[in-house]
């Protein structure tokens, strides 16, 4: 058995303002996917980044190459602003995200993103290249829409996945 | 350097306190070895969930509220829908009231197990974190997350979501489970209920502080089982009240420090949630829980927080012995929902969500639409206990260091499992030196 294929996982409340962009960008990437043939990716839209935890849950040698996360981030950027952040590998040794995004307080509802990225890496569960698409949120209001910003920023967003997955691909064709 | 706080003036402070939901901070002011004040601050402005329900109908409170917190979510939604129920004269039958406490016993067992093991434990175990203790302790863990599916499958299939579940209506479900997807959850809630039980000796066994307190505890009663999603209101002085009374005696009032109000019953401060649930309805318990706790030397009360650790463990213990029992009984209902007609009213619903005893009031037109909406979550009800805790802790305590006080008193509001953005209508944690 071998690693293959990718797990797209956008993370975010719908409802929640600018928290909804991760379910957004993951719905146009499965859109894209399906138009593509991407057939060994998988797009999972969720609320809780603890989920990552379960999606990874037994996957082992099996799992997926690579792993891209896509969540709104608060980094003091201009809202709507792209970053495409590569956190290391599977290695628990390689504490790279934790070096750079304080784990924060976890709160009693989970982890946050990095808390649960380390957590996996710590527990051997995430696979060898995992990518954090980030978009910078303007707004969290419950029931208010993505901001106009921060939804300008959706094809850019949608393009730094397919890039990543891209790679992915060229990489594997290549191996 | 480390310093003792038996003289001059000493401020302990927590900006930001991990580990518990929201944001909120504590500041303990100690002079000449006597504590003046003790501060637990919430910093997460107020949530107008209250407000914003006025106007809205009768129907959509379960889903609105739903929304305030991740972790219980049910709870919102079980409260909600009981007042409303109350309101308009309507109880439910016997298997929608079964089905409720099966989708509540999977909020318990993903809330307990996340508290257990990933927020508590590190405390115990010396760790900064889940992460670092994963490293060493990465076995318990992995069985820590498994249990926590197990409860997460279980509020998927019955409330259609893990997180925030949509399945849930006013008298009852849009859809019931199928007997079969429900047996589909047995072996992993069975072998949940085994690693809970395995767990029950390494969790008992850390070091406790030795902080019996003389707390004023209040739950719901016991008449439909182990108070989960219905009962009547008793307390450790005897009292005993139906829900609707539940404003004659708890107070809420505002303090400067905090967002959240500060809740007192018949003029004291007392506690809700796993202790206080525990010791009032100990003979409820599922027998396997009563065991566990018996086989660790947990009498049929418990009076410390420290503790708190060991009475969450007995309550996954019961949780998942309920869901499997509930699960094993059940062959489905007549009806998903009952009607639920509007009517002119007033209506109160209380049930125990993971962290406590959460209070929901509305009040209705004759069409149905909410004139007024009043919810007290468990967090507001502990906080003036918490505060009584740190003081009677730190005053206990004026040998430890500046730092292991500090980090002390973290632990103790930790134990409580406080959710901050619940209280908020509600942490940072400042014990001051100066």
């Amino acid at each position: 058995m071998s690693r293959t294929g990718a797990l797209v996982v956008g993370l975010g409340a719908p409802d929640r303002g600018d928290d909804g962009i991760g379910p957004a960008v993951a719905a146009r990437v499965a859109a894209a996917a399906a138009e593509r043939g991407l057939t060994a990716t998988r797009i999972v839209e969720h609320e809780d980044p603890t989920a990552l935890l379960d999606l990874l849950e037994g996957c082992g040698e099996d799992g997926p190459q690579t792993m891209v996360v896509v969540d709104a981030v608060r980094s003091s950027s201009a809202p709507g602003t792209v970053i495409v952040l590569e956190v290391g590998t599977s290695d628990p040794d390689d504490q790279v995200l934790a070096g750079r995004v304080d784990p924060g307080p976890a709160g009693t509802h989970g982890f946050g993103l990095a808390g649960a990225i380390e957590l996996a890496r710590v527990l051997r569960r995430l696979p060898p290249r995992v990518v954090v698409v980030g978009i910078e949120a303007d707004q969290f209001e419950h029931g208010a829409p993505l901001s106009a910003e921060v939804t300008d920023a959706l094809p850019a967003a949608v393009a730094a996945v397919l890039a990543a997955l891209a790679e992915d691909t060229a990489a594997t064709l290549a191996s | 350097m480390t310093h003792k706080l038996t003289s001059g003036s000493h401020v302990l402070s927590v900006e930001t306190l991990a580990r518990v939901e929201g944001e909120g901070g504590m500041h303990v002011h100690v002079q000449d070895g006597e504590v003046l004040d003790v501060h637990l601050r919430i910093f997460e402005p107020p949530r107008f969930f209250e407000a914003f329900l006025r106007g809205r109908s009768y129907t959509e409170p379960p889903d609105i509220t739903a929304r305030i917190c991740g972790i219980c979510p049910v709870a919102y939604q079980m409260s909600a829908c009981l007042a409303i129920e109350d309101a308009c004269g309507v109880s439910v039958p016997d298997e929608i009231r079964l089905l409720r406490r099966l989708l509540y016993c999977g909020e318990w067992i993903e809330s307990h197990a996340l508290h257990i093991f990933m927020l508590h434990a590190p405390d115990l175990l010396g760790y900064d974190g889940a992460i670092e203790m994963a490293r060493d302790h990465r076995a318990l863990v992995e069985s820590a997350l498994r249990i926590k599916r197990a409860g997460n499958d279980l509020m998927t299939v019955v409330g259609g979501r893990s997180v925030h579940p949509v399945n849930v209506r006013v008298g009852g479900f849009h859809r019931l489970p199928r007997r079969e997807e429900l047996l589909a959850l047995r072996p992993a809630l069975v072998a949940a209920r085994e690693e809970s039980l395995a767990a029950m000796p390494v969790l008992s066994g850390f070091e406790f502080p030795d902080f019996d307190q003389p707390y004023l505890y209040l739950a719901l009663d016991s008449q439909n089982g182990y108070p989960l999603e219905s009962g009547a209101l008793i307390t450790s002085a005897g009292l005993r009240a139906p829900v609707s009374e539940f404003g004659t005696h708890v107070v809420e009032s505002h303090v400067a420090h905090s967002n959240a109000l500060h809740a007192s019953f018949d003029g004291q401060p007392y506690v809700v949630g796993p202790l206080a649930r525990y010791s009032l309805n100990y003979p409820a318990l599922a027998p396997l829980a009563r065991e566990a706790a018996e086989s660790v030397g947990l009498g049929p009360t418990c009076r410390n927080p420290f503790k708190s650790i060991i009475v969450r463990t007995v309550e996954l213990i019961h949780a998942l012995d309920e869901a499997i029992a509930i699960i094993d009984a059940w062959h489905g209902a007549p009806l998903a929902a009952v009607e639920v007609p509007a009517r002119a009213g007033e209506g109160h619903g209380a049930t125990e969500a993971p962290r406590g005893l959460l209070y929901h009031r509305y009040r209705f037109d004759e069409s149905g639409t909410i004139l007024e909406a009043e919810i007290v979550p468990p967090t507001a009800q502990n906080q003036p206990a918490i505060e009584a805790d740190l003081r009677a802790f730190v005053q206990d305590h004026l040998d430890l260091s500046h730092e292991e006080l500090t980090r002390q008193c973290e632990v103790t509001i930790r134990t409580y499992d406080p959710c901050i953005s619940c209280a908020t209508h509600f942490l940072d944690l400042t014990v001051e030196q100066v």
